[in-house]
């Protein structure tokens, strides 16, 4: 009974989770309310750099502390270097500047 | 808060979790085929694959709780990733170890016990492997294989 019990609270459990999935990324904003680099950036940079770009995953630098041109910045992320993967293949040019756009208004306001 | 550790013993201990329930399904369905009795050592990997497997979720939970917040605003397919298909396929990955090793348990013929082990933990092990973010995955891109 204990096990049966066991199931079924955990299959529910599951259920829950995957059922909340059909609700995820129902924008409570409208769209456009936030620049297309900020999203692009949440996507493929928060979890290593955070919000803020001062989270410092698995080495990730504190963007709000860098001192690379936007040309510089533009092709670290390009190419990559060191732990930080290269998005060439990943993101297009116009993708990356937004991106280091984005990265650029982190170190405005500091 | 910094939560670098946990990070890397969940990545780390990915590897161990995948070993240990692939070696565990794969000899049990080994034994299975050649009409092979369990052995001690088999038995244990078992266990200490279900083991690994509650640690991992655990630990995964942890971070889950502590990282959620940089989910939301992240574009809809990675989101729903985070958020949903890795925690919810990774559980249901581990009450199938769960389950594939308590029905063995109960079973009475080792020919009933191996073929629990053998299903339950291979098709754990094909929903693992999916639902992890690897480096060479688009999801995963960017992220180290530690």
């Amino acid at each position: 009974m204990a096990l049966k019990n066991t199931i079924f609270l955990s299959a529910l459990g599951a259920v829950l989770i995957f059922s909340c999935a059909s609700e995820a990324g129902d924008p409570a904003a409208p769209p456009g309310a936030r620049s297309r680099g900020a999203t692009l950036f949440s996507t493929h940079c928060t979890l290593c750099h955070g919000k803020d770009g001062a989270l410092g995953m698995s080495g990730a630098k504190d963007l709000r502390m860098s001192s690379l041109s936007e040309d510089e910045m533009i092709a670290l992320v390009t190419n990559g270097k060191g732990s930080m993967a290269p998005y060439k293949n990943v993101l297009n040019k116009s993708e990356i500047e937004a991106v280091v756009e984005h990265v650029r208004t982190l170190q405005a306001t500091e | 808060m910094d939560h670098s550790f946990l990070i890397f013993a969940h990545s780390l201990l990915r590897y161990l979790v995948l070993f240990a329930v692939a070696y565990a399904g794969i000899t049990h369905l080994v034994g299975l085929l050649r009409g092979t009795p369990i052995l001690n050592g088999e038995r244990t990997v078992a266990i200490v694959a279900l083991a690994l497997c509650h640690l991992q979720l655990v630990l995964g939970l942890v971070l889950y709780l502590l990282r959620r917040g940089l989910y939301e605003d992240m574009a809809k397919p990675y989101q729903t990733f985070w958020k949903y298909e890795h925690l919810g396929t990774m559980l249901i990955a581990i009450i199938l170890v769960t389950l594939g090793r308590v029905l063995s348990k109960r079973a009475q013929e080792e020919r009933g016990k191996q073929v629990r082990v053998a299903i339950f933990y291979l098709i754990a092990l094909v929903l693992m492997l999916w639902a992890t973010p690897w480096p060479f995955t688009v999801i995963g891109h960017g992220r180290p294989w530690l």
